[in-house]
């Protein structure tokens, strides 16, 4: 409960209607209230983190499970799932649709966590430098990632697939591009409000070399900074991927995605709209939880300000 | 205050510069000329000399480059290399579309989230809070492709309410016109609003604990008119700030709700021309893009100091 300054409220009438009534002010006015409101119930997020770990486990494990080859077909096409014969049914070639989500879990998994990584190596790598050296070296990333965020990011990766063919390592480098800008800068303002700190100042007249400064001193406090920008790109490298998918400029055919789910479905949204429904709602519940627990992760690391770009 | 714009002028035209320099140097990219990528096998030497010297394929890259800018700054930003349509022609007819859809979906976003974030502010922690909460949470999670179809499936299928696909101009039938922008404009509002609600509501919730709102209340005044008054001109320097931002997104989402819907705006354009391997075309929508976002940018960092005098000062 809060409280604005000065004021003082009885033990005795605090948790009375009318005390609450009286000091509704006193309920508005605190940022106390914020904070709570913006965390998510337990039970939501221990739903959203069981899950990822079956999506995970479901992704890592897809050739050892009992699921069918994503292409191969194994029956009647538009199995309606309603029917119960085959779970979440076929799609329009006859195709399980269990067999291709869990595929598509896989490319979708490993594009978004190999884009983050990447991202946050090379990003990180560049805000530190920029941070220690600042002047030009400031100057020439400043400029780069102005220009990167001057296009917006689906037509950037579309350039960029244009001229190369869409293989996974491609798109990874192609969205990673796109995230580099917000780990440089994550990484290179909470770097700059270290560098003054008094350890740091001491490391650097003990002799330090600028090496062990950097990688000694900078690194390992910018890190969970660097950790909470991830748990936000994370779930935006899954949705650039899903997004080049759809367009049919993502990972090519045969292997699944579910872009290309939802991009093949939607022909059939008159006649069997689970084709599309389900990898739009599993799409949707996957980046649902995948923020939550960034939220519940960054409210965990406790990091104050450094997060918003 | 000039030292100020000077800076900016600079850092536009370098942007701008390595944009186009990007986009003339995809051609070097791509592994052998455009002619291949289009034609495959069906070329032949006459036909591949013939394309090259036509799109003046032959010249070295900063010779393209230097060309392209001194065209480009005339107008002319090229010919297709499929159609041969000029390519300022494509964008000017395409442009309409597009630009309709995103003010329309930028409108209805503040429209929407300007009532929804203060009635939650207002209310921090409780179930309408929570509600608004949630719902931004779920909106904000489901992208553009995974969005169009519910939305299409929900009230062009089920409700056959709204035409799922197709564009009549505005210049031809207005109600008509309207009726087709509904759904794709829908489509860019959800995934637009909650970023504003969100936005909006953390500042208001901040601002009603300022001392400026807690003299106004004790002067009296209605808890609408502090809302409108006090706390909305300072909350609207983020929100102007995040609407800036949200262009990157709403083009972004137009590319995909053009090619869904099949409108013919400027997103449907490019994911054509990535299609076709159009470079030409490529190159004109993403420098005529960059250009309108740096210049939002811009007025977005001039329209500080003109809603919130303290920066005005401090400048």
């Amino acid at each position: 409960m809060t409280v604005t300054p000065g004021e003082t409220i009885s033990p005795a009438v605090e948790g009375t209607f009318d005390a609450r009534k009286r000091h509704r002010g006193a309920f508005r006015l605190g940022a106390g209230a914020d904070r709570a409101s913006r965390r998510r119930p337990k039970l939501v997020i221990t739903a959203c983190a069981l899950w990822l770990g079956l999506l995970i486990v479901v992704a890592v494990f897809a050739n050892v499970l009992p699921i069918s080859d994503p292409s191969k077909v194994i029956g009647i096409p538009n199995v309606n799932p309603a029917w119960g014969s085959q779970f979440l049914g076929t799609d329009a070639i006859g195709r399980s649709m269990v067999a291709r989500l869990a595929f598509g879990a896989r490319v979708s998994f490993e594009i978004s966590i190999l884009v983050t990584l990447v991202a946050m190596v090379v990003g990180g790598a560049i805000g530190l430098l920029s941070a220690f050296f600042r002047g030009p070296v400031t100057f020439v990333a400043d400029t780069i990632a102005n220009t990167i965020l001057s296009v917006p990011g689906l037509l950037l990766m579309l350039a960029i697939v244009v001229v190369f063919h869409p293989t996974i390592p491609v798109l990874i480098l192609a969205i990673a591009l796109l995230y580099l800008p917000g780990f440089m800068r994550v990484t290179r303002a909470t770097a700059i409000s270290l560098i003054e700190r008094e350890y740091v100042v001491a490391a650097r007249s003990l002799g330090a070399s600028q090496f062990r400064i950097i990688a000694r001193e900078l690194l390992p406090n910018t890190a969970v900074a660097l950790v909470t920008y991830a748990a936000l790109a994370l779930p935006g490298a899954m949705i650039a991927e899903g997004g080049l998918s759809y367009l049919g400029f993502g990972v090519q055919a045969p292997t699944p995605s579910w872009g290309q789910m939802i991009a093949q479905g939607q022909q059939q949204l008159n006649t069997a709209p689970w084709q599309v429904i389900i990898p739009c709602i599993v799409f949707a519940i996957t980046i649902f939880a995948l923020y939550s627990v960034g939220d519940w992760l960054r409210a965990r690391l406790d990091v104050r300000g450094t997060a918003s770009d | 205050m000039l030292r100020f714009v000077l800076r900016r002028l600079l850092d536009i035209v370098l942007v701008l510069v390595l944009v186009s320099f990007f986009t003339t140097s995809l051609v070097n990219l791509m592994p052998g000329s455009p002619a291949f990528a289009i034609y495959g096998s069906a070329l032949t030497p006459q036909f591949l000399a013939n394309f090259n010297q036509q799109f003046g394929l032959n010249h070295p890259l900063f010779v393209r480059y230097g060309l392209w800018v001194w065209h480009a700054l005339q107008g002319d930003l090229g010919i297709s290399f499929q159609t041969h349509f000029t390519v300022a022609s494509q964008l000017g007819a395409r442009l309409p579309v597009t630009a309709e859809i995103a003010v329309l979906a930028l409108l209805f976003s503040l429209l929407i989230a300007i009532p929804v974030a203060m009635l939650a502010a207002t209310r921090p922690g409780r179930l309408i809070d929570r509600m608004v909460t949630g719902l931004t949470s779920l909106a904000q999670a489901t992208p553009a492709f995974a969005a169009a179809p519910i939305l299409v499936y929900l009230f062009a299928v089920q409700a056959k309410w709204f035409q799922s696909s197709g564009w009549v101009p505005l210049t031809q039938n207005v109600g008509q016109n309207l009726l087709h922008a509904i759904l794709p404009v829908a489509t860019l509002v959800l995934g637009v609003a909650p970023i504003f609600i969100r936005i909006l509501r953390g500042d208001i919730v901040s601002l009603l604990s300022e001392n400026f709102v807690m003299v106004a209340r004790s002067r009296g005044l209605p808890e609408w008119y502090i809302l409108l008054r006090h706390v909305l001109r300072p909350a609207s320097a983020s929100l102007i700030t995040v609407a800036g931002l949200s262009f990157g997104y709403l083009f972004g989402g137009s590319i995909i709700v053009e090619t869904f819907y099949s409108l013919p705006g400027v997103g449907l354009l490019a994911s054509q021309a990535v299609y076709n391997k159009d470079l030409p075309i490529l190159a004109g929508v993403v420098v005529c893009v960059a250009v309108v976002f740096v210049i939002i940018n811009s007025l977005v960092d001039l329209s500080y100091g003109l809603l919130d005098p303290r920066v005005r000062t401090s400048r």
